[in-house]
């Protein structure tokens, strides 16, 4: 072979190499794609029972988003289709006739559900959405009780989109007061594993002000909705789960106020007798707001700290009551004794039926760690 | 006459170890641990463990069998040790061997990139594209390959391992990173043999023997052991993060579990946000690897199995196995069946294959003393190590 058939048969093997490899196939331009950011789920007839609508925001609205421009108050940022079937295919097929783009759910941010979606609709959902390759499993969940498109269109002046709203939210853990961020593998992997129930944000948009209210936790049996905690509760549930980032407490008896609550939390399953034990270990800091007397002895400290944490321990033990006496343990007591005593777990033919015998305990160690501006 | 001598120029030990960790560790990354944990549950980490004892013992095996005639292949002693006979089915299986692990390989890969990157690209332009590049990188030889190797899949290992230092901040369950003490013997064996497909192809040794430089040998030995020992303790490192993070019962369910893990790390602010999808893809690179030592030793196997010399047809040979591969991994529909072929073949004929060969060869060379003694002194007499080319 001379050199220069040496010379061209190497070019043509790099330019075959580069064309091979570049990926042309799958080249959608973004302008001939509607990205769609936040799916919904929701029930729909019987012949067709899920019902998914599928957001994207506008074409304009992305130009907008990229010459970094304001928010026109007059046009929406976001358009919508919708689509029904018995699976997550069906529905976006008939999502895809209703747009000249390419449907596209490589990008989906979020997704919302319906609280009355029923579970065997719902456990198809979460599993065909973890089989479409393209999207990852990352995009963020939570649950409504209202119309599923008013939460979804729900404008606030913090973001452009409101997917924008709800993913910077969860993404900042430190920007809630319980970090409640749920991503779509964290529920699927706590739908599949026993012991364990699945929990969601409450997401709800006062109609008057149409501002969007997350404080609530709501509370799953495998994939039936349950209820969704008050917003008290939902803090309590914070401090056994140990997601408090920033909790505060109140106690009128001193006009003691605690703020910044947040720390670790230790589950350890005991079988004794043949009964199993769930105890909660809580150790917690926080500063100290205010009291009614000016003071910051060692003493008055720690007996401020005792005092918070018997009353904290209460309400937890009180919380974990009001979930035995539902059946749902979202804890993952059950999981945890799957884990610590497998062989005791597994003589369990239902957990939801023993879940509510067992004995809870729950011991906090609250530390005043900072005491404020106060002296 | 087509002894590996006259292959010069050789690589070194840091080669010779490199290519051979190359030649396993890409195989089966992808599902891992699914197998380990679908079978044992928790226990999975001493299954892997296991296999990573088993597997130092098979290559010491295999070392010692190559130690025999250290300047021929096994490809090429065989068949004058073990008998004519013996030594052609010998060669066939291997040659039949590395042909499957590279059909899996390839369908694996092309699934993985299928689903989740390249969906709207033909499968068979995803395999040929595969098979090209690796082509390309065992083209020029095993030093040349060994360099690339040098220079592609040590960074790409160190990048991994940095990158699930990352994934450790997703996990959901430190409690579960501890080993667990109450072991169930059986579904531990079971995942332990089910999983140990993650270590096959580490037999690339018992060809590339021969072309370490003669004074790099127990060094190549040594990188060899040394490679083996850091991928024991990279995929303890993804078996704990993965269980920790997504549960030993979940993990049964999902498809590909490390893939999915590398895929949740996110850099938020950074200007690639999805850092664990872009390693996913740095993983190419692992596949070319392991493709190209596969395509390589196919090629000398079958030189030697032709008593043809594989320095003149080294790259004849090249060319049919590449074709073959990518045929036949064509052919193939989807990773469910390559699954299928790994559990039902690969594994089962591989550690029949790592145990039974070298254990065989070792006994009879001890019987035939003189025999192993003859074609030492004839193939060491050939050819200066370290000299050009014939």
């Amino acid at each position: 072979m001379t050199n220069l058939m040496r010379s061209v048969s190497r070019v043509l093997f790099a330019v075959l190499l580069l064309f091979s490899l570049s990926g042309c196939w799958d080249n959608r331009p973004v302008d001939e794609r509607d990205m769609v950011f936040t799916l919904g789920l929701e029930n729909g007839s019987p012949k067709a029972p899920l019902q998914m609508v599928f957001q994207f925001p506008t074409p304009s609205a992305l130009i907008d988003y990229a010459a970094h421009k304001g928010i026109s108050p007059k046009t929406s940022p976001v358009a919508d289709v919708s689509g029904s079937g018995p699976t997550v295919a069906q529905c976006f097929n008939q999502g895809q006739a209703q747009v000249s783009r390419d449907l596209y759910l490589g990008q989906i941010q979020l997704v919302e559900v319906a609280s009355d979606l029923k579970p065997d609709v719902f456990s198809r959902a979460v599993t065909d959405l973890t089989r479409i390759g393209t999207m990852d499993m990352t995009p963020f969940m939570f649950v409504t009780g209202q119309d599923l498109d008013s939460v979804m269109r729900a404008q606030t002046t913090q973001a452009q989109f409101p997917t924008l709203y709800y993913t910077s939210l969860f993404t900042c853990a430190h920007c809630q007061t319980d970090n409640l961020s749920i991503k779509l593998w964290q529920f699927a992997a706590d739908a599949n594993t026993p012991g364990v129930d699945p929990r969601l944000p409450y997401v709800s948009v006062d109609p008057s002000s149409q501002e969007i209210v997350i404080d609530r936790v709501a509370l799953y049996r495998h994939l039936q909705f349950v209820t969704a905690l008050s917003p008290t509760q939902t803090q309590d549930f914070g401090l056994l789960k140990g997601l408090a980032n920033k909790v505060s407490v109140f106690i009128p008896q001193g006009q003691i106020s605690l703020r910044d609550i947040h720390g670790q939390v230790h589950l350890q399953t005991v079988v004794a007798n043949g009964r199993v034990q769930a105890k909660f270990r809580i150790n917690l800091t926080s500063t100290l707001a205010s009291t009614a007397a000016v003071t910051e002895t060692p003493a008055s400290n720690a007996a401020i700290a005792s005092e918070v944490s018997k009353v904290l321990a209460q309400q937890c033990l009180s919380l974990l009551q009001y979930t035995q006496s539902k059946d749902v343990d979202p804890l993952g007591i059950g999981r945890m004794l799957d884990w610590q005593h497998p062989n005791t777990f597994l003589k369990f033919r239902r957990w939801h039926q023993e879940y509510p015998k067992v004995a809870m305990s729950v011991q906090v160690h609250l530390h005043v760690y900072k005491l404020g501006n106060i002296k | 006459m087509n002894n590996a001598s006259k292959r010069l120029p050789r690589i070194s030990g840091l080669q010779f170890g490199t290519m051979v960790t190359a030649g396993y560790m890409a195989m089966g990354v992808f599902y891992f641990p699914r197998e380990l944990v679908t079978s044992a549950g928790r226990d999975g980490i001493w299954g892997l463990w296991l296999d990573g004892l088993v597997t130092f013992a098979l290559m010491g095996l295999s070392f010692t069998m190559s130690r025999m005639v250290p300047n021929e292949t096994f490809g090429q002693f065989s068949s004058q040790l073990l008998s004519k006979p013996v030594g052609v089915v010998l060669g066939l299986v291997t040659i039949a061997y590395h042909l499957l692990l590279a059909v899996v390989m390839v369908v694996e890969f092309t699934s993985l990139f299928d689903n989740d990157f390249l969906s709207g690209t033909p499968a068979w332009v995803i395999m040929g594209s595969l098979m090209i590049a690796s082509l390309y990188m065992a083209w020029f030889g095993a030093a040349t390959l060994a360099r690339v190797l040098q220079a592609g899949y040590i960074p790409m290992v160190v990048l991994s391992v940095l990158t699930l230092a990352l994934a450790g901040t997703v996990i959901k369950h430190p409690v579960l990173l501890v080993p667990p003490v109450n072991i169930q013997l059986l579904p531990l064996l079971q995942g332990s043999y089910r999983q140990y497909f993650i270590f096959i192809g580490f037999e690339v040794s018992i060809t590339l023997y021969p072309f370490i430089r003669n004074e790099d040998r127990r060094l190549g030995e040594l990188y060899a052991y040394g490679g083996l020992a850091s991928m024991i303790g990279i995929l303890t490192v993804m078996y704990e993060v993965s269980i920790a993070t997504f549960g030993p019962a979940y993990i049964p369910l999902m498809r590909w579990p490390m893939v999915t893990l590398m895929r949740l790390v996110e850099i938020s602010g950074f200007f690639i946000d999805k850092w664990g999808s872009l390693v996913i893809v740095l993983w190419t690179v692992a596949v070319l690897g392991f493709m190209a030592v596969r395509l390589w030793c196919t090629a000398h196997d079958l030189a030697a199995l032709f008593f043809i010399r594989s320095v003149g047809s080294y790259r004849y040979l090249l060319l049919p196995v590449t074709v073959v591969v990518w045929i036949v991994a064509i052919l193939v529909p989807n990773a469910a069946i390559s699954d299928y072929i790994t559990q039902q073949y690969l594994v089962p004929i591989g550690l029949v294959y790592l145990g039974t060969i070298p254990l065989l060869t070792i006994t009879v060379g001890l019987l035939r003393k003189k025999t192993v003694r003859e074609l030492r002194v004839r193939t060491e007499a050939q050819a200066t190590p370290g000299s050009p080319p014939e």
